[in-house]
């Protein structure tokens, strides 16, 4: 195991970056290497220490398998380091063997593998269309709630499961080509706070039954939250329904024939909604009635 | 003006058809526009061949000639604000006498129903969806807009 020192002082000579990272790496040992595969793509995975094991399989999307280790184009190294003065650990997450993150913890390093693991099969799935959205099932049908980190849709995930929806995702809206959501059934995570430096926790207690198999989407819902924020919703066209889906899809840019193909089939099928919202809890009520009317 | 024929771009787009809307996406630029029913129909009609009179006259509206065409002008003076026109630049001059685009709209008689709308986004990055990681620096990777990302 090299220290940070050492690594601090070649950073400080001026290589570049990526060949720095690449020789450092050629001289680790990895005691662990594996790929998965998940929505039809795969990653490698290696790491100098055993204890990046316990915590692995929490990181990675949902459904995944694991198989030995081969080259498949996308290689994470996760490298464990101890500093020679403080003695501290410190977590680096190489992709390709280019530096991604450097995090003061194994936690955080986890949480940067996994967040950009999941990203990148959200962007690269092969049969899929990702859509930012928290998804929740609801009388046969889904519920999909658009929106980026911070957005404040896990809250509203966990709101609707508590009064009896399904869960199904609170990250990623998973599209077949027919417009029907799959499950993306990660923990259900909700931040400590609304600040951007707040991490998420998970919430045992809405440790509930995932969906286990797609449904139609039957209402889409674009909400924002505000503090006192009145819910009035308001009906978009599906055209600018598009749009807005669009604007939180991962591959939009990678596949958009694909992507439009696939939006299509939800905005022609079910409302979109768009309003301010205040707490979670306020418009869960008004969003399961829209959905049975729907 | 009068044989003007404008030409909707068919390179570098993909066009999904809606029940009364049109969904086009330039990748050259990466964005995304949403054309109404009035915009969509034009659209369909601006072949190069067409006149903007006859295209007017196909709209299937009740208008005037006159304010059919204003019409037309107006949803064109939008598909050229969005590069959506195979001119790179349209004949001048461009607008009727020189007329602002609420000029045209007064002309129309605001008929807010009728009046082509164009609207647009930027398709969003893969990575747009980063956002800070606690205990994490992000370095740059040299592998496009990948940071440290968090969900």
């Amino acid at each position: 195991m090299r220290s940070v020192s050492t690594i601090e002082s070649e950073r400080s000579r001026g290589s570049a970056a990526g060949d720095m990272s690449a020789a450092h790496l050629d001289r680790i040992e990895w005691p662990l290497s594996l790929s998965v595969m998940a929505y039809g793509v795969s990653i490698g995975i290696r790491t100098n220490d055993l204890r990046v094991t316990e915590g692995l399989a929490g990181h990675l999307p949902p459904g995944f398998t694991s198989a030995e280790f081969f080259d498949t184009g996308r290689v994470y190294s996760l490298v464990v380091e101890e500093d020679d003065r403080s003695g501290r650990h410190q977590s680096l997450v190489y992709v390709n063997g280019a530096l991604l993150a450097r995090c003061s913890t194994l936690q955080a390093g986890l949480r940067a593998f996994g967040a950009d693991v999941q990203l990148y099969v959200a962007e690269m799935a092969p049969e899929r269309v990702f859509v930012h959205a928290g998804v929740v099932g609801y009388r046969g049908r889904g519920i999909l709630l658009p929106g980026r980190s911070f957005a404040g849709k896990s809250t509203l995930v966990g709101e609707l499961v508590r009064a009896g929806a399904e869960y199904y995702s609170d990250e990623y809206a998973v599209l077949d080509s027919a417009g029907g959501v799959h499950p993306y059934p990660r923990p259900l995570l909700i931040r400590n706070g609304r600040n951007p430096g707040a991490t998420k926790h998970q919430v045992h207690t809405l440790s509930v039954g995932a969906g286990d198999g797609p449904l139609p989407v039957g209402l889409v819902v674009m909400s924002k939250f505000r503090s006192g924020g009145e819910w009035r919703p308001k009906r978009l066209s599906p055209g600018r329904g598009a749009l807005a889906l669009l604007a939180n899809t991962v591959a939009a840019r990678r596949i958009p024939e694909v992507a439009l193909a696939t939006l299509h089939q939800v905005v022609t099928r079910a409302p979109i909604v768009t309003s301010e919202r205040g707490e979670a809890s306020s418009v869960v009520g008004p969003i399961l009635e829209l959905a049975a009317q729907a | 003006m009068e044989t003007y024929s404008p030409k909707t771009r068919s390179t570098r787009i993909f066009v999904q058809e809606l029940p009364s809307e049109l969904v086009v996406y330039d990748v050259e630029r990466n964005e995304v526009h949403c054309l109404n029913g009035t915009a969509a129909r034009v659209w369909t009609l601006c072949d190069g061949e067409r006149t903007v009179a006859e295209i007017a006259q196909q709209l299937g509206t009740d208008l005037e000639p006159q304010a059919a065409e204003t019409l037309v002008w107006i949803a064109l003076d939008q598909f050229a604000e969005k590069h959506l026109l195979e001119e790179a630049s349209p004949p001048a001059p461009y607008r009727p006498a020189d007329m602002t685009r609420r000029q045209m709209v007064l002309r129309v008689g605001l008929i807010v129903g009728l009046l082509p709308m164009v609207d647009s986004i930027i398709a969003p990055p893969a990575a747009l969806a980063a956002s800070p990681m606690p205990g994490c620096t992000p370095q740059p990777t040299g592998m496009g807009d990948r940071g440290c990302t968090t969900t």
